[in-house]
C-alpha cells in the first residue's frame, strides 16, 4: 500500500519548498485592516510550517532528522533562500534547520487563561526566510530545479515516504507552462509512491479561500485552475487528516490552497504517536 | 497461588536505548521477579505506559504514571494519574535544572512542548488472590492503545481495551500531563475485570505488540505460543531476535516494545 512507509531518522523523507520571490510578490492580497504582500504572506507560511515541523521532531535529545529540507526560491535567480547561516545551503537536515534560524523573532499570541478568558504570551518566532520580491518568474526553471533535487534524494533513499513538494506562488510564471515540469516532479518514485506536489496560490483575484478542494469551478481565474490541475491527488491517509481537521474530502480532492493557512499539511505526516489531548 | 511476571523491551530499530519511551513497573515486595498471592489480602500490581513520539519527556511521563500507580496498594489509576500529575512539577523542575547544570540551555524548539507537558498511554492491572481452589480476580483499566491479553490453556480469554488489529491508529488516547479534567480522563478510561485460575497468562503490551498479537490471533496463530517462549528472564535475547525477525518481515510495527507477562502458576 503507497505512502505508508516510516518516517524515521534511519528512512528519512524530504521537504522541498519552491517559493516565487518575483517582482509581482510585492502586490498586496487582503482586505479591511489586514493587507499583506504576497512575499510576506509566503515567507510567513515557509517560517510556519518549518516551525510546526521542527516542533513536530524535537526530543529532549534534539531535532531528529526524520526530514531534510530545501528551499528554493525564484525571480532574480533562481536559487536557495534560506538567509543567515544555511544562505545558500540546498538539502538541509530538521536539526541543522532548527539551530540555524536566520534570526528568532519575539511574537505574541494569544492563549487561553484557564478562567474562560485570553492572556497574551510572548514566543520565539523563528525566521529562516525574508520577503522576497525582484525580477521575473521563472517558475519552470524553479520546479526544475526541485525536480532535481527529488530525482537525488529518491536514487538515494529509494523507500523513503515519498517527498513533499510545497510550491508557493502568485501563479504567472514568465517562463512557460509549468505543466511539464510538475509532471516530472510527481513521476519520481520511492517504493512507497510517487512525490507529491502541493500548491499555495496566494492572490489577489479576490474570491473565497480554498483548502484542498475537490474542483475548480469556485476558484477565480486560470492561474488558480492550472495549479489545482498540476497538484497532487491526496494520498487516502492525508484525506483522512484533512477530514479531521474539518475538510470536506472526496476522489478529487488535490494538495492544492488557495489563499488559505498550508501549514496543516504537517499534520499529515506521520512519525509516530501524536500528542494529541484528549477531547 | 505464585505469580511470575517478567518484563522484555525494546527501543525502535534505528534509536538509541536510552531513546525508550515505554515503561512498566510492577508493584513488587522485594527485588524478585516471583511473588506469591497466597494471602488473599495481598494484590500484584502492574502497570506499562507509553509515551507518545510527537511529546516533550514522554518517556519520563511514561515512567512517573507506571510507577505512580504501583507504589500504591489501592489507589485507583484515577487517582494515581492525579499523584502523578502533582509530581510532574517537580520532574520538570529537575529535568530544567539538570540542563541548565550540563551548560545545555532549553532551545526554543523545546519550549514549547515542554509548555504543553507529555502525553502518554496508561494500562493498568490489579490481581487479587482468593482463598485455595477459588479462582483469583483482576481488574484492568487502560487510556490509550497498550493492552492486556489474557490466555487459558490455549484460549485467548479477553483482549483489553483493542480487540481488533484494525482499532490502532497514531492517535490513541493519552493522559497529559496538564490535564485534569476528570470528565474527558473518564470519557477514555476502559475498565475491565474477571477471574484467573492457575495456569493463565496475562500479558500486557504497548501498541505495536499488540497490534501484532490480535493480527495473529485474528488469523488463528496463536501468538501466545510464541509469547510463553520469553517468559523467563533468560527469554530476553529470543525476544530481542523474534522483534528483529518480524519487524524485517514488515509484520511488526517498528516502534518502541514492552512486554510485561505474568504468569499465574
Amino acid at each position: 500500500m503507497p505512502y505508508t512507509a516510516e518516517i524515521s531518522r534511519a528512512n528519512p523523507t524530504c521537504f522541498v519548498f519552491v517559493v516565487d520571490q518575483s517582482g509581482s510578490m510585492q502586490d498586496q492580497i487582503g482586505g479591511g485592516e489586514v493587507v499583506q504582500r504576497k512575499a510576506q504572506v509566503v515567507s510567513d507560511a515557509i517560517n510556519r510550517l518549518l516551525y510546526e515541523l521542527t516542533l513536530k521532531c524535537a526530543k529532549e535529545e534534539g531535532v531528529r532528522d526524520y526530514f531534510h529540507v530545501a528551499c528554493l526560491g525564484y525571480g532574480a535567480s533562481v536559487g536557495s533562500a534560506f538567509a543567515g547561516a544555511l544562505r545558500e545551503r540546498e538539502m538541509v537536515p530538521l536539526s541543522e534547520i532548527a539551530t540555524n534560524p536566520a534570526r528568532l523573532e519575539e511574537r505574541t499570541k494569544k492563549t487561553p487563561d484557564g478562567a474562560g478568558g485570553l492572556v497574551e504570551q510572548t514566543v520565539k518566532f523563528p525566521v529562516w526566510l525574508d520577503p522576497v520580491a525582484d525580477g521575473g518568474t521563472p517558475m519552470t526553471q524553479a520546479l526544475a530545479q526541485a525536480r532535481r533535487l527529488v530525482s537525488d534524494w529518491v536514487d538515494a533513499h529509494p523507500s523513503c515516504f515519498p517527498p513533499v513538494v510545497l510550491h508557493l506562488t502568485d501563479g504567472e510564471s514568465t517562463d512557460g507552462d509549468p505543466s511539464t515540469a510538475t509532471q516530472g516532479i510527481m513521476s519520481l518514485l520511492s517504493t512507497d509512491g510517487n512525490a507529491l506536489l502541493f500548491n499555495l496560490h496566494v492572490s489577489s483575484a479576490g474570491g473565497t479561500p480554498a483548502t484542498f478542494p475537490d474542483n475548480d469551478a469556485a476558484l477565480p481565474d486560470q492561474f488558480a485552475k492550472l495549479l489545482f490541475s498540476i497538484s497532487s491527488y491526496l494520498p487516502e491517509h492525508m484525506k483522512v487528516y484533512a477530514k479531521q481537521q474539518g475538510l470536506a474530502t472526496s476522489d478529487g480532492t488535490r494538495g492544492f490552497v488557495y489563499n488559505a493557512d498550508v501549514t496543516s499539511i504537517v499534520q499529515f505526516l506521520d512519525i509516530g504517536t501524536r500528542a494529541s489531548d484528549l477531547r | 497461588m505464585q505469580v511470575d511476571a517478567v518484563a522484555h523491551w525494546g527501543q525502535k530499530l534505528g534509536c538509541d536505548p536510552r531513546e525508550y519511551e515505554d515503561a512498566y513497573s510492577v508493584g513488587a515486595s522485594g527485588d524478585t521477579d516471583v511473588w506469591t498471592l497466597s494471602d488473599t489480602s495481598r494484590r500484584l500490581r502492574v502497570a506499562v505506559s507509553d509515551g507518545a513520539t510527537e511529546s516533550m519527556l514522554s518517556g519520563r511521563w511514561a515512567g512517573v504514571l507506571a510507577k505512580q500507580y504501583t507504589a500504591s496498594s489501592r489507589a485507583q489509576m484515577r487517582t494515581s494519574i492525579r499523584r502523578a500529575q502533582d509530581r510532574w512539577p517537580r520532574v520538570l523542575h529537575d529535568y530544567k535544572a539538570a540542563r541548565e547544570h550540563a551548560d545545555k540551555p532549553i532551545a526554543w524548539y523545546e519550549e514549547p512542548g515542554l509548555d504543553r507537558g507529555a502525553h502518554a498511554t496508561l494500562l493498568v492491572a490489579e490481581f487479587r488472590a482468593r482463598a485455595e481452589s477459588e479462582p483469583g480476580m483482576w481488574t484492568a483499566e487502560a487510556v490509550g492503545d497498550s493492552c492486556l491479553f489474557q490466555v487459558a490453556g490455549d484460549a485467548l480469554v479477553c483482549a483489553f481495551p483493542f480487540t481488533e488489529a484494525a482499532q490502532f491508529d497514531t492517535s490513541p488516547a493519552l493522559v497529559q500531563t496538564g490535564q485534569r479534567n476528570r470528565r474527558l480522563l473518564d470519557k477514555h478510561c476502559r475498565r475491565a475485570a474477571g477471574s484467573y485460575r492457575d495456569g493463565d497468562t496475562f500479558f500486557l503490551c504497548t501498541d505495536a505488540l499488540a497490534a501484532w498479537f490480535l493480527a495473529q490471533a485474528e488469523r488463528k496463530a496463536e501468538p501466545w505460543r510464541i509469547w510463553r517462549g520469553f517468559s523467563a528472564a533468560a527469554g530476553a535475547a529470543a525476544f530481542r531476535e523474534w522483534t528483529a525477525v518480524e519487524r524485517s518481515a514488515g509484520r511488526l510495527k517498528n516502534d518502541d516494545v514492552t512486554l510485561l507477562t505474568v504468569s499465574m502458576a
